[in-house]
């Protein structure tokens, strides 16, 4: 006992030390703007290559779900060119509001912790920047948090943090799907008023009401409704579309003309 | 012996005064990419006297850290590199020990074991604190050049200013 005694005196100033940096490494990394992002960012800047290649790994061995996402992908566009009308003279139009989508390869994806985030290996080389939707065939996967040159993060929809305004589809009622840090099989709908019809089901899609994401996406089913406590607004859960722990690739979708709507905005 | 301790104190609250009111806003630019800060703070912890436990003086310096940080707006940037500049202390000490030893009622000054001992004893330390403060600051070592080049234009001020201040006192 002694013997312990006297080592715990011996060493005390190095247990100080290790605490005295702990602490002091928490303080920075929470309450400096550049050093948490850089912090956030380490997997990008430090290891991205080592998870592109464990990645390309994993690519491989899913090659075969790869493939049939593709194709069904492939088949629902053509359905969708087959089934659209002849509007040639109108395609000037799409373009000008439309979006752009840039495909990306996810490198490194969390779901356990609170914040979440996902690394996809382009960046601003490929014209990724911040506040960009992320989606996948399936629905919406997040929102573009920020880019380097080769890497970016995406702030995924099980992130606390993060607020997408949607809204019932092919209905007028819109509210923000949230996450609660809990189950990730569970994202929050609130803001819808309880004269609203919803039946579990519904699906729940973007509304198009901001420059990240096109009108109709969808982010996620109707698993349960309750009202919450004010008596006003109905508290909604949702299945995301979105497998979050089966991640391949990701679709980051550019907006055509943002900066003209953002200062347009801002002027009034 | 507690004279000592008074003197060092009331130093120490002079000198982190000058760093935080006056030093402070001394930012100079060099070649728009470089800047040039001026740190005399670490002077507290490099001139403890030798008879201070070790765990007292990394304590002191997670707190003057605080306070520092508290003044720059940078929590923990400050406190990080100090903690490690004291805790640095006692091996560069040792290093340095003279041939008769360390006395205890000496405060570590060019007069108690030589000038040479002293240049070399506060400019590793002081060195050490500025590197590693402009390394946390940058927090990734892409930045590598500016941090070196920031580091000893900084040094190079902030040591001269260092034993002015001690030749004069």
């Amino acid at each position: 006992m002694s013997f312990l005694l006297a080592i715990l005196r011996r060493y005390i100033h190095v247990a100080l030390f290790v605490v005295c940096e702990i602490i002091a490494f928490i303080l920075i990394v929470n309450f400096n703007q550049k050093q948490q992002d850089i912090f956030i960012h380490s997997s990008a800047l430090f290891s991205g290559a080592l998870l592109k290649k464990s990645s390309q790994l994993g690519d491989y061995l899913s090659l075969q779900k790869s493939n049939d996402d593709l194709l069904r992908e492939n088949a629902r566009l053509l359905k969708e060119i087959i089934s659209m009308p002849a509007i040639d003279a109108d395609l000037a139009d799409i373009d000008k509001y439309g979006f752009e989508v840039i495909p990306a390869h996810v490198i490194n994806n969390n779901i356990t912790s609170f914040r979440n985030h996902i690394t996809i290996d382009k960046g601003s080389k490929d014209q990724i920047f911040a506040s960009m939707g992320a989606t996948t065939v399936q629905g919406v996967v997040g929102i573009v948090k920020s880019s380097n040159k080769n890497f970016a993060t995406i702030l995924s929809l099980l992130n606390v943090d993060i607020r997408v305004s949607a809204s019932i589809d092919d209905g007028d009622f819109f509210g923000t799907v949230t996450w609660d840090g809990g189950s990730y099989d569970h994202l929050k709908l609130t803001g819808i008023p309880i004269h609203a019809p919803v039946k579990p089901g519904d699906i729940i899609v973007t509304n198009g009401y901001s420059t990240i994401f096109p009108k109709g996406l969808e982010i996620g089913r109707v698993t349960s409704i309750n009202v919450d406590k004010n008596g006003a607004f109905y508290d909604i859960l949702l299945r995301p579309a979105v497998d979050f722990s089966n991640l391949g690739h990701v679709y980051i979708l550019k907006a055509n003309f943002k900066d003209e709507i953002i200062s347009l905005e801002q002027d009034e | 012996m507690n004279r000592l301790y008074t003197s060092h104190i009331v130093t120490s609250v002079i000198i982190i005064f000058v760093q935080i009111l006056l030093l402070k806003n001394i930012q100079i630019e060099l070649f728009d990419r470089f800047s040039m800060s001026i740190i005399i703070y670490p002077a507290v912890i490099i001139f403890f006297p030798v008879s201070i436990r070790r765990s007292i003086i990394i304590i002191s310096a997670f707190f003057i850290g605080l306070l520092i940080d508290g003044f720059y707006d940078s929590p923990g940037v400050h406190t990080a590199a100090l903690v490690f500049t004291a805790f640095l202390r006692a091996f560069v000490l040792r290093i340095l020990e003279p041939r008769q030893g360390y006395r205890d009622n000496l405060v570590l000054a060019p007069q108690s074991y030589g000038t040479s001992w002293f240049l070399t004893y506060s400019g590793i330390l002081l060195f050490v604190h500025i590197f590693t403060y402009f390394s946390i600051d940058a927090f990734t070592y892409v930045y590598i050049l500016k941090i070196v080049v920031n580091s000893i234009s900084s040094f190079v001020v902030s040591y001269i200013l260092l034993i002015l201040y001690k030749m004069l006192t």
